[in-house]
């Protein structure tokens, strides 16, 4: 026998023992085809009883399920569903990962189910890996292309990567397939994207109507309900929202961080911190910590607030170590306080990069505002705003580029528009929008 | 120097190899700041539950039409309690002329009066349309949450109150609002891949526990003299709809209506049709179903059962199915040679003075298959069904819950009144 | 034979790479454990508290953890009843110990052993965790008798499911506990018993080091406030240990060190060289990366050029196994053809042999150096914002040399063990085999580590 075969078969061999080693195997679907349609069937029995509107409930009995049978691969899929909507009710990160060892799992059994690749796809996009997402959307929908679900998937992960036209239109066909909360809400951010506010609003109210009987998804539309209010200076309608979506799902993270934003805008800056301090017990996630550490700064506790600003490099050295990629967060965080500014650019280039969505745009163009380069800023923020979208902080951002640039007048009509959709658009920066607005 | 390139692209080679076929690691992470908005299927207002015809058989020139949407309603569940949604459309459909498309259509929109949230608002205006044009409307009773909001509300006797807001509109009476739910079934041994509860290996004879005891529903029921939807051969199809806005991003706020769910033969959706393939279903209308047809002749269900129970249910061909649930059954319920999912019922044929819950596998051929009154065991029957009780082969299969938990009305709305509140009972054994 | 494969395990468990792993339980949480123990005829309870990566960086920056402060809170929070009433449950000891965590994190351990009332005839016994209520995390509660007590009944169960908060399950069909009360019936004996017992520091070091990710003590040396002439020395001293230790963890190609020089036929000189080699690139290594993290830091990150460094020397790895297998196949033609007496030049394999041989040395000195420790790079830059250029790049040369020293022994192990596979006679084939069978296993683990590199460098 030839060298090179020989050489080759040896290479062969050891990647073979290489694969072995490195537990890169998939395992073959062990079921028995009339084994599939039995727990096929028995999915179609379950998908028609939608009994109780508790998570943790569905959680139990398909955990149960699985314990008696754990080859049954739609409830592998039902169950790594499941627990993705309890880590957004919960906040608990392992949530995330018995997800994806599920839907694992079901994959192992049958890799040619749509909803897994549905459910992975959505995993994805919780740790922003934006184009895994969009490719594991595609392959969900090729897989079935009757399912609305699929198309929320591939739009969010569009938004993310800046195609918002491709985006808009799988959330239209999202909506004329199945309207539900979840189209509703996508739309709702669309038109919000493009600055129809009011169109917006109503959208979001339809999804609030959708809402009832599922409790975190109500509270999450609630909120967005009165981020769009906040948005827009309207911050007693927004605190309305806030609490009521507090009142339906008590201890939501996601509602207590928007209420302490409204509270500081509406002044009541205890109220705020107390509000800030339990959504960072709850779920410490790098914005929340920051705004925390932001109330305190303005509060005048200066300790408090270099404490919470040092837990972020924290957060992130261990978001990252976890595979969530959070350069844009990081970046924005730096550059809004001045911190290792050249690195923070870095970092924004990165992130905008990963994500070439009007924020990270935005983000890279404050980023290279505060470090000087403000012509190469004008060009992302004006890809920033080239939707429409009615944004105080990108606003304020181009306002920075134009008094940069010496065009006096140009930023202060920017600083005016920023003030007068939302005088209270960011406690570090809207002080400095007055004054240079004046 | 070549060979070594050779060697080397090889290697290469088998690495993509390996790596194609492998994953990337597991790691934790939490909800982060892009937006993420819900992504779960559940949409319980707009929900079908179950839908029911009958000739009343406390008015035998009537024909009683019983629509219940959102499952599994906890009478305790607050503060938000259950409504009908304020921006769905539920409707009701006739089928007079057997070509699936409807010849009546009753359709309602509903409407919460602002109020405080606290006080548990459930008392809804609704107003109804017939084909389009304005027809009726009314109120709901409020849901029966506690004597104490009863006190608040001035309410004596709950039942009572809640029979007042019956409407009668040119001969129909209607009512719409939270009731018991009237299905019964051993959902728990259903999940459990059929498994049927003991005693009994093939479960007919009771020992199961009726899951939805305990749990309301929300209801809109018709009864509507005969003489307005008689055909000359006495068979009609109904079927029951939710429809909701379609929207888009840019353009027209509100751009027309789209159907989100369906029913008219009960257990269909869950049974017959294929998971991936439930979204279509539910946003088909009727007259489309031809597509679904294969579906019936190779019941997946008769497949479980043999897998499970050997029972010999013949898996091909089923053509009695088909007209069954399809078309109708010969000479009883037969409405055309259009495949529809209608419920389909015979008027001609007098409610039974002593109905069996088996209905026409029974010998009772005023129940289901013939129309569904709300006492019909429609799991047994379909379970009896598939294994092939009309083809002569008959098998005693059932989930052992053979009745509902609660007696339902000598009168209509006729499903009974909702659980209550504060008293907070839910599923106990049938 | 025996050897053979005490050194094959040997290899294959230094080839098996130990991730950082995470908290298992995610990085914010606050994990309890509550158990009741009814020793003889005294309640006690055992306590543990794990706090997370964030959770211990949050109570250090507010002032540190003091494990009997801490004991002293949790225990007024811990509410005991016996038959109806509530009982007094006190500290009495406490262990304190900081797991490292991921990122360079620490992590928290507490465990209080608590003393509770002495219990007279059939008791009824309740406790309820109230110590961090809305945080998120593992609570579990557990009741046992010993030494006489017997437990009546009991809601909660007798073993920990998570070994006192030492192994989390990693069951998918199992939800984070969420349980912090429990009633129990108990039956006591007549005589007291011994308090339970807590884990032994010793233990603890033991069972989570397998955690330890990074080398903190070496990092710490660069920012000690004072760098007086006779701490030099010993600092020194010290990164040479903590580079000796650091070549211990996974990772620098120890095992395909060991699998090439006991195929190659290594002598001690080999050894030495391959030692050299990985010295001087590990240290140009660090430089390299702290140049390029410095000077192009405005477009690329250090973390962003890790993963092609493993990729690069992975592929370095594949390249010298395949050169290897391919002088061996010639190498065993050759010999079968000679046995076949079928050619009759010379060959000059001696000088062939060391040429090759001395690149091949080279490759794999590069391939096990050429990843700098993360901890040096931080070393490096840190040493740059101090303004200790000097003090860091001594520091560095010590701790590279320190990984060297590691790495030679190991090959002066090898080469000594092949030395004793030569005395032995295994049979023709199984010697003839085995420099082939080497050169596999290098071959094979450069393509493993080949594959785990790609990933992350897409």
């Amino acid at each position: 026998m030839p060298n090179k075969l020989l050489i080759g078969l040896a290479v062969l061999l050891a990647a073979g023992f290489a694969a072995f080693l490195g537990g890169v195997f998939v395992e073959p679907p062990a079921q028995a085809p009339s084994a599939l349609a039995a727990s096929q069937s028995a999915e179609d029995f379950k998908a028609g009883f939608a009994l109780d509107a508790s998570t943790a409930r569905l959680v139990e009995s398909l955990q149960a399920t699985l314990e008696a049978n754990p080859k049954d691969e739609q409830s592998w899929a039902l169950l790594g569903l499941a627990y993705q909507q309890r880590a957004r009710e919960t906040g608990d990160p392992s949530y995330y990962t018995k997800s994806g060892g599920a839907l694992d799992r079901a994959l192992r059994l049958d890799p040619s189910d749509s909803l897994v690749y549905s459910g992975l796809g959505s995993l994805a996009l919780s740790r922003h890996r934006f184009a895994l997402a969009l490719k594991l959307g595609r392959q969900a929908h090729a897989l079935s292309p009757t399912i609305a679900r699929n198309y929320g998937v591939i739009g969010d992960a569009e938004i993310e990567l800046g195609r918002y036209r491709s985006a808009f239109r799988d959330f239209d066909t999202m909506t004329r397939l199945q309207p539900s909360l979840s189209a509703y809400a996508r739309v709702s951010y669309g038109r919000e994207l493009i600055g129809h506010t009011a169109a917006a609003i109503t959208a979001m109210k339809l999804a609030l109507d959708a809402a009832t009987d599922t409790a975190e998804p109500a509270a999450w539309t609630r909120v967005q309900l009165g981020k769009l209010y906040f948005n827009h200076g309207r911050y007693r309608a927004a605190e309305r929202e806030f609490l009521l979506a507090n009142e339906t799902f008590p201890n939501y993270a996601y509602a207590l961080d928007a209420l302490a934003t409204t509270e500081a805008a509406l002044g009541r800056l205890r109220r705020a911190v107390g509000y800030e301090r339990r959504a960072v017990d709850l779920i410490p996630l790098p914005q929340y910590v920051a705004t925390l550490g932001d109330l305190y700064r303005v509060a005048g506790r200066p300790l408090l607030a270099r404490r919470q600003y040092a837990l972020i490099g924290a957060i992130e050295r261990l978001l990252r170590a976890n595979g969530v990629r959070v350069d844009l967060e990081i970046a924005q965080f730096d550059v809004d306080h001045g911190l290792r500014l050249t690195h923070a650019l870095a970092l924004a280039r990165i992130g905008q990069r990963q994500r070439p969505s009007i924020d990270g745009d935005d983000v890279l163009a404050w980023a290279l505002t505060r470090n000087g380069r403000c012509g190469a800023a004008l060009h992302y923020s004006q890809l920033a705003l080239r939707l429409g979208t009615q944004d105080a902080v990108k606003f304020f951002h181009r306002g920075m580029i134009d008094r940069c640039l010496g065009r006096h007048a140009a930023g202060r009509a920017w600083f005016r528009r920023a003030l007068a959709l939302n005088p209270r658009f960011s406690l570090l920066w809207a002080p400095v929008a007055r004054r240079y607005a004046a | 120097m070549r060979k070594l390139a050779l060697v080397f692209l090889v290697a290469a080679g088998a690495t993509l190899l390996a790596l194609f076929v492998g994953r990337l690691a597991p790691s934790s992470s939490s909800a982060s700041s892009h937006r993420e908005a819900p992504l779960i299927s559940e949409d319980p207002t707009a929900d079908n539950t179950d839908l029911y015809a009958f000739r009343s058989p406390d008015k035998p020139n009537t024909l009683t039409i019983v629509s219940n949407w959102i499952p599994g309603e906890d009478p305790a569940a607050g503060p938000n309690y259950y409504t009908f949604s304020q921006t769905a459309k539920y409707n009701i459909f006739v089928d007079r002329n057997g070509d699936g498309r409807p010849d009546l259509t009753y359709s309602f929109r509903f409407k919460t009066p602002t109020g405080p949230y606290f006080l548990g608002n459930t008392v809804q205006n609704w107003t109804a349309t017939l084909n389009g044009k304005p027809w009726a409307s009314g109120k709901t009773p409020m849901d029966n949450i506690g004597p104490r909001q009863q006190a608040l509300a001035k309410v004596r006797n709950y039942e009572t109150s809640a029979e007042a807001t019956i409407v009668h509109e040119n001969g129909v009476a209607i009512f719409a609002g939270q009731r018991d739910d009237p299905f019964f079934a051993d959902v728990g041994a259903i999940f459990d891949l059929v498994a049927i509860r003991k005693p009994g290996t093939t479960g007919n004879k009771g020992g199961g526990r009726d899951f939805l005891s305990g749990y309301n529903v929300h209801t809109i029921a018709l009864q509507i003299p005969i003489s307005q939807v008689d055909t000359p051969s006495h068979t009609i199809g109904v079927w029951s709809s939710t429809d909701r806005q379609d929207v888009v991003v840019n353009g027209v706020v509100h751009k027309g209506w789209t159907q989100v769910s369906r029913l008219g033969e009960p257990l269909v959706n869950e049974v017959v049709i294929p998971t991936g393939l439930k979204d279509l279903w539910n946003r088909t209308s009727p007259a489309n179903d031809a597509q679904f047809e294969k579906y019936y002749e190779t019941p997946i269900l008769a497949a479980v059962l043999n897998k499970l129970y050997k029972v010999g249910a013949p898996t091909t061909n089923r053509s009695d199915l088909v007209a069954v649930l399809g078309t109708g059954i010969p000479k009883v319920t037969y409405t055309g040679k259009t495949f529809a999912d209608e419920l389909r019922i015979n008027l001609a044929i007098p409610p039974a003075a002593h109905p069996n819950r088996m209905g026409v596998l029974a010998g009772d051929n005023a129940g289901f298959p013939n129309g569904r009154r709300l006492g019909d065991d429609v799991v047994d029957i379909e379970e009896q069904a598939v294994a092939g009780f009309l083809m002569g082969h008959k098998v005693p299969l059932g989930d052992g819950v053979n009745g509902n938990d609660v007696p339902y009305l000598t009168h209509f709305p006729y499903v009974a009144p909702p659980h209550q509140g504060y008293a907070n009972s839910k599923a106990t054994t049938a | 034979m025996r050897r053979l494969l005490v050194l094959a395990a040997a290899a294959l468990a230094l080839a098996a790479p130990v991730a950082a792993t995470a908290h298992p339980l995610g990085n914010f949480t606050i994990n309890r454990y509550t158990e009741l123990d009814v020793q003889g005829d005294r309640l006690y309870a055992v306590y543990v508290l794990d706090l997370a990566e964030i959770p211990t960086f949050q109570a250090r920056a507010a002032g540190g953890v003091n494990g009997a402060a801490y004991a002293r809170r949790i225990a007024a929070h811990l509410h005991l009843t016996v038959g109806g009433r509530p009982a007094v449950l006190r500290p009495v000891r406490h262990e304190l110990a900081f797991p490292p965590g991921q990122g360079g994190l620490e992590t928290t351990r507490l465990e209080i052993l608590l003393a509770g009332p002495k219990l007279e005839g059939r008791s009824s016994v309740a406790v309820r965790d109230g110590n961090y209520a809305d945080r998120i995390g593992w609570r579990e509660v557990v009741v046992r008798g010993a030494d006489g007590a017997r437990l009546v009944r009991s809601s909660a169960p007798a073993r920990s499911i998570s070994d006192r908060l030492l192994a989390y399950p990693k069951n998918l069909l199992q939800s984070p506990l969420e349980v912090s009360s429990a009633q129990a019936v108990v039956d006591p004996a007549t005589a007291g018993g011994p308090p339970p017992a807590l884990i032994s520091p010793q233990l603890l070091a033991d069972r989570v080091g397998v955690r330890a990710v990074a080398d903190p003590g070496f990092a710490r040396l660069i920012a000690r406030s004072s760098v007086g002439g006779w701490f030099l020395p010993i600092a020194l001293a010290i990164a040479f240990f903590w580079g000796a230790a650091h070549a211990l963890s996974p990772g620098h190609g120890k095992s395909i060190i060991t699998a090439y020089l006991v195929g190659a036929r290594g002598t001690p000189r080999h050894a030495l060289l391959l030692g050299a080699t990985v010295t001087a690139t590990h240290t140009i290594g660090v430089f390299a990366l702290g140049l390029v993290t410095l000077s192009l830091s405005q477009f690329i990150l250090p973390e962003e050029l890790y993963p092609w460094l493993n990729l690069v020397s992975a592929l370095l790895v594949v390249g010298v196994g395949v050169s290897v297998l391919r002088w061996r196949l010639r190498e065993w033609r050759h010999a079968r053809a000679h046995a076949r007496g079928h050619h009759h030049h010379h060959h000059d394999h001696r000088d062939h042999d060391h040429s090759l041989g001395a690149r091949r040395l080279l490759g794999i000195g590069i391939s096990g150096g050429i990843i700098p420790c993360p901890t040096a790079l931080v070393v490096l830059l840190a040493a740059i914002s101090l303004h200790r250029v000097g003090y860091g790049l001594v520091l560095i040369v010590a701790f590279s040399l320190g990984l060297a020293a590691t790495m030679t022994g190991l090959g002066l192990v090898a080469v000594g063990a092949r030395r004793v596979f030569a005395r032995v006679d295994l049979g023709g084939h199984a010697v003839r085999l085995l420099p082939a069978a080497s050169a596999l296993v290098v071959l094979a683990l450069g393509i493993a580590m080949t594959v785990r590199a790609f990933p992350h460098v897409t």
